[in-house]
């Protein structure tokens, strides 16, 4: 027992003692100590769903996001509301969207961890769940056959793939998904000759209020629209977009009410969902040479751009309006695609600093900036380099507790 | 020198008295607040520790005390090996302990510790362990897991 080799001295020296003092030491190691509240309750085994409540919170908070939600169908004592204790920073990791397939009904998705999760149906169950299988992912990203627009908090927008062998071209068919609650959500139609160019959809942990932002241009008139709806919507809101010129939108972000839309030639444009109108924030930048392979990504709430062809960053400067080059990410690490995340590079994460994952540029796995050295060891990034090389969508993991199908729709 | 010290005198629920330097006493926040508002020269009762309890927690601090001036490596080293020591029963005696004295670092190590035995189990798996007694209605649990069915659900 740990009393033996700790050999700890008790108490004053005997002969320091009063005789009183030696009397009832004496009586205790003789009588009372067999009897000591200790003896009896090893008898009885201890009571860990007695423990305080926040010695329950401090143990939550060493825990990851999944270990939370299963600690909570232990005992109604360690069932307790977790979005006050802060996650770990690896749980903010995305994790990959590896398979997605409407034909055969298969989603798989890995965590950061190199866990793997396919969705399946419950024995005996009629509804479909996802389901966690250990450790077998080693494979690279099989297939998705609708076509991804982004994801947010949990959540993603496809497009449902086409019957090429229809004659007639059906209008275009959007939803939301979301592999944790296998949920769908169909969206209104879309105008026919539409085409979506761009969409993106905000959603978050602070409230269920989603909005879908699809940007798209009727191949008849050769007009251009922004087209906005929420779940339970049942039809798009609809605004003739003119005046920018050149229309090849390449990319699309939502911060706080505002959809930034970045063009060919670094043109930055926002539009007010609120408002329901939009400010051109830049005019394509004659000093920086962009290219067409340009991605949004928001960090810290500024809007940033990603060149993909010549692997630049830069951030918006508000105060000046134009794009400025940023050579160093410092305490970041950014997972690009279609949706782009940043994590604090800090603690359990900090191997991540100055790196940037992007699975849809042959995969690669960048160090951003000059402090990166000794990343290629670290197994954190190891395991994101896997998880980029099988990843087709990035997904938040919704660490705040999820929204469900009827949360959205029923959001005001 | 060692004795000019202030010494703080523990006691503990079976009786054991222990004398404590003031430096390792104060590196429990409870101890340090009774020694600031001046009721800390009598003795101290703590009636929900044992002497055994307390005397790992008094070799804890010390091991701290002693090791202000050691790379945190070894802190970190020296923490691990003294927890990884612990068995369960007496892990949720520390834990408690510790809660009660304010040792902001015991805490954390021990509640990191059960974490680490949490880490990956299930449900059923975490009752086993600690010995709990599952005090939902079937049809709360089932609540539970419906929520978030993928994080309980293995597919073999």
């Amino acid at each position: 027992m740990f009393r033996d080799f700790l050999g700890i001295q008790p108490l004053l020296p005997e002969a320091e003692m009063t005789s009183t003092d030696i009397r009832r030491k004496r009586s205790e190691n003789n009588e009372e100590r067999p009897n000591s509240k200790r003896v009896k309750l090893e008898k009885h085994g201890v009571n860990w769903s007695d423990i305080p409540r926040d010695v329950v919170e401090c143990i939550i908070g060493h825990l990851s996001w999944i270990d939370r939600i299963r600690i909570r169908a232990v005992c109604k004592a360690w069932s307790v509301p977790t979005r006050h204790i802060p996650v770990p920073t690896i749980d903010k990791v995305p994790w990959a969207l590896k398979t997605f397939s409407w034909t055969d009904d298969d989603c798989r998705l890995v965590d950061p961890f190199s866990r793997e999760y396919v969705r399946g149906k419950l024995v005996g169950g009629e509804k479909s769940e996802l389901f966690y299988v250990e450790r077998t992912f080693a494979s690279y990203r099989s297939r998705c056959d609708a076509v991804h627009w982004g994801s947010a908090y949990g959540w993603i927008l496809f497009q449902k793939p086409q019957d090429w062998g229809l004659k007639v071209k059906p209008s275009t068919m959007l939803f939301l998904y979301s592999p944790f609650t296998t949920e769908i959500i169909k969206l209104p139609e879309l105008k026919q000759h539409l085409t979506p160019h761009v969409a993106t959809f905000s959603l978050n942990a602070t409230s269920p209020k989603c909005v879908i932002f699809l940007f798209a241009s009727d191949s008849q008139s050769h007009k251009t629209y922004v087209n906005l709806c929420s779940p339970g919507d049942h039809s798009w809101r609809t605004f003739e977009f003119t005046g920018v010129g050149d229309n090849s939108v390449l990319s699309a972000v939502h911060v706080n009410g505002v959809f930034y839309c970045v063009f060919a030639g670094g043109r930055l444009v926002g539009f007010n969902v609120q408002l329901q109108e939009w400010t051109i924030l830049a005019d394509p930048s004659p000093s920086v040479h962009f290219s067409l392979r340009l991605k949004l990504i928001v960090i810290d709430g500024d809007v940033w751009v990603f060149d993909q062809a010549c692997l630049k960053l830069y951030r918006f400067d508000f105060s000046e309006m134009r794009w400025v080059h940023v050579k160093e990410l410092e305490k970041h690490a950014l997972f690009m695609g279609r949706s782009s995340f940043s994590v604090p590079a800090v603690g359990e994460t900090s191997d991540l600093a100055n790196t940037i994952f992007c699975y849809d540029c042959g995969s690669t796995c960048l160090c951003y900036g000059s402090t990166c050295l000794g990343h290629k060891e670290s197994p954190l990034y190891l395991k994101c380099v896997e998880l980029t090389k099988c990843a087709m969508a990035w997904i938040q993991p919704p660490l705040d507790g999820l929204w469900t199908a009827n949360d959205l729709i029923n959001a005001v | 020198m060692a004795s000019t010290l202030k010494k703080i005198i523990l006691k503990s629920c079976d009786g054991k008295i222990l004398e404590v330097e003031e430096a390792v006493a104060v590196q429990s926040q409870m101890i340090k607040n009774m020694i600031e508002d001046d009721c800390a020269n009598e003795e101290i009762p703590l009636p929900d520790i044992t002497g055994e309890i307390l005397s790992m927690i008094i070799e804890y601090c010390k091991m701290h005390v002693d090791g202000e001036n050691n790379s945190n490596n070894e802190l970190i080293a020296r923490d691990a090996d003294f927890i990884t020591r612990v068995d369960l029963n007496t892990l949720y005696y520390l834990i408690v302990a510790a809660n009660f004295l304010n040792v902001k670092s015991l805490l954390d190590l021990t509640c990191q510790r059960v974490a680490d035995i949490i880490k990956g189990k299930s449900p059923e798996e975490i009752r086993l362990t600690f010995n709990i007694k599952n005090d939902f209605t079937p049809e709360e649990e089932e609540e539970i897991r419906k929520k978030n069915a993928w994080a309980f659900d293995y597919k073999d």
